[in-house]
Parts: C-alpha cells; sequence; structure tokens
C-alpha cells in the first residue's frame, strides 16, 4: 500500500510539473481570440516590429536624458561639497535615482528580448503560446512604465529638496543683511 | 611567484635575441592577438551589456536615427563657485527643462500591447 501510494505521488508530481504553462494558459484563452489570434498574425507581427523599433528610440531617448540628468544632480552634489555644505540627503536621492535608472535600463533588456522572442512565435500555428507571451512581453513592458513613473517621483523629491535648501538659503541671507549696520 | 618570474626573464631574454624579420613578425603577431582579444572584449561587453539593442546605427534604422531627438547641449554647471540664490535657480531651471523633456516620450505606458490596439477579443 505504501508503495503504491509513494509511486502514485512521485506520477501526481511529475503531471504537475510537466504540465507546461502553454498547456494550462491555453484552457483559459478564449476560442474567438485564438482565432483571431491566427487570423491577424501578418498584421500583429508587422505591429510588433513597428514597436520594437518605435521603442528602441524612446529608450535611447530616455536613457540619455537620465544620464544629462544623473550629470546635473552630481555636478550640484560636487558644488555643495566644495562648498562644506552638507550634501547627503541630496546623495541619498540621486543614488535612488540611479538605482531606479539602472532597473529601467534591466526591465527594457528583458522586455526587448521578450519581444524578440514573442515575434519569432508563428501565431497562425500556434496562437496560444503567442498570447501567453503577449501577456509576459505586456506585463514587461508596464514594469519599465513603472520605473519611469518612480524615476519621476524622485527627481520631483529632488526637486523639492533643492527648493527647501533655497529657502533656508534665502532666509539666512536676509537674517544676515538685517544684522549688518 | 618567484617561478613565473623567471620564466618571464627567460623569455624576454629569448625575445632579444630575436632579429631582423623574425623581431618583425613577432611584434605584428603580438599586436594582431592583442587587437584580436580587445575586439573579443568589447563585442561580448555589446552583446551582454544590451547596448546591441539600442544600437540604432545598424544598418536598416536610417527612420528611427531620424526619430532619434536632438537633444539641447547639456549645460556645464560649475562645481567649484559658491552657492548662491542665482546658481539654485539656475539648477532648478535646468532640472525642469530635462524632466520635462522626458514627458515627450511615450515612457512605455501607453496601451501599445493591450488587446484593444491590437484588435483582439478578450481572453
Amino acid at each position: 500500500m505504501k508503495r503504491f501510494l509513494f509511486g502514485f505521488s512521485i506520477i501526481l508530481l511529475s503531471a504537475v510539473v510537466l504540465a507546461s504553462p502553454s498547456v494550462l494558459a491555453q484552457e483559459a484563452i478564449s476560442p474567438a481570440r485564438l482565432m483571431a489570434i491566427s487570423a491577424k498574425c501578418d498584421d500583429l507581427h508587422f505591429t510588433l516590429q513597428k514597436l520594437q523599433r518605435s521603442d528602441a528610440v524612446s529608450r535611447t531617448n530616455m536613457g540619455r536624458e537620465y544620464e544629462n540628468i544623473l550629470d546635473q544632480l552630481k555636478a550640484l552634489s560636487d558644488r555643495l561639497e566644495n562648498n562644506k555644505i552638507n550634501n547627503a540627503q541630496f546623495d541619498a536621492l540621486r543614488e535612488e535615482l540611479k538605482s531606479t535608472i539602472d532597473a529601467f535600463r534591466a526591465a527594457y533588456i528583458e522586455y526587448d528580448n521578450t519581444l524578440t522572442s514573442l515575434r519569432q512565435i508563428d501565431c497562425k500555428t500556434k496562437p496560444a503560446d503567442f498570447d501567453l507571451a503577449l501577456q509576459r512581453t505586456h506585463g514587461l513592458r508596464a514594469t519599465i512604465h513603472a520605473q519611469t513613473v518612480t524615476a519621476e517621483g524622485i527627481i520631483a523629491r529632488y526637486r523639492e529638496e533643492v527648493q527647501k535648501f533655497r529657502g533656508e538659503l534665502e532666509r539666512l541671507n536676509k537674517a544676515a543683511q538685517a544684522v549688518k549696520p | 611567484m618567484k617561478a613565473v618570474t623567471a620564466k618571464m626573464r627567460a623569455l624576454l631574454r629569448h625575445v632579444n635575441h630575436i632579429t631582423g624579420e623574425k623581431r618583425l613578425n613577432l611584434a605584428l603577431g603580438i599586436a594582431i592577438t592583442a587587437a584580436l582579444v580587445l575586439v573579443s572584449i568589447s563585442m561580448v561587453m555589446y552583446q551582454v551589456t544590451g547596448y546591441n539593442k539600442l544600437d540604432l546605427s545598424r544598418p536598416g534604422f536610417e527612420k528611427e536615427r531620424q526619430d532619434l531627438a536632438k537633444a539641447a547641449p547639456q549645460k556645464t554647471y560649475d562645481t567649484n563657485s559658491p552657492i548662491t540664490l542665482e546658481s539654485l535657480d539656475e539648477f532648478l531651471t535646468e532640472l525642469a527643462t530635462r524632466s520635462n523633456d522626458l514627458k515627450i516620450y511615450s515612457r512605455f505606458g501607453d496601451n501599445s500591447l493591450g488587446d484593444e490596439e491590437l484588435g483582439l477579443p478578450p481572453r
């Protein structure tokens, strides 16, 4: 009995492991969608090719802007340091932005690789596999967007910190002028 | 370590004894090998870092090259002068310009891979 149970468990476990995600996903996809994917296969491939190319342009443009912003933040940080002013809060935000930009870059590479794989799937004969890869690519694209939103938030916080610092400097300047005879 | 140094010295002594055409051939061989190694390293880095995905100078990307934004030259921000209100204003203006430039791009937020955009019925 024990042997039977052990053997049964092994078979059950193997079945779970071997059930590929695409097979599981096929059950969830409506036949109408699968038919539409097969029918529009050429159009879908053309759209994806266009998207991949326009995304490369967006990524290049954004990457350059991010680099410029990081350079600018580094310059302010150096200037504060050279004036012996505590720049810890600015440096922390710059590091946070740098990590987010690195994550943005990594997310883009993963997205682009997945998009390339998606374009290689023959959606006429394998619409379910195509759909599964499409969902994954869609999710990765959303991840890149999330990184850009995070980066924007950090830049906004940095600006607020600089404005706060500017206000403090202005107050100190006024106080110094008031003390002067 | 000593053995390696001794071997290197012996090799150098051997090389010093090579003369004429053989010496030129050896130098060329070393130069070509070094160039091949450096090119291989840079090609691996080009692939591994993912820069190959962004290289729009490849053939077939003429249209994309035209779509690249002509970015305004980066203003150099003085890092040595004293911190003044004017310098902070200058910094904030430049930062605002750069942040607004970022908003021009799609930022991958469009629903290009959504069912509606692709004309697919829901799952």
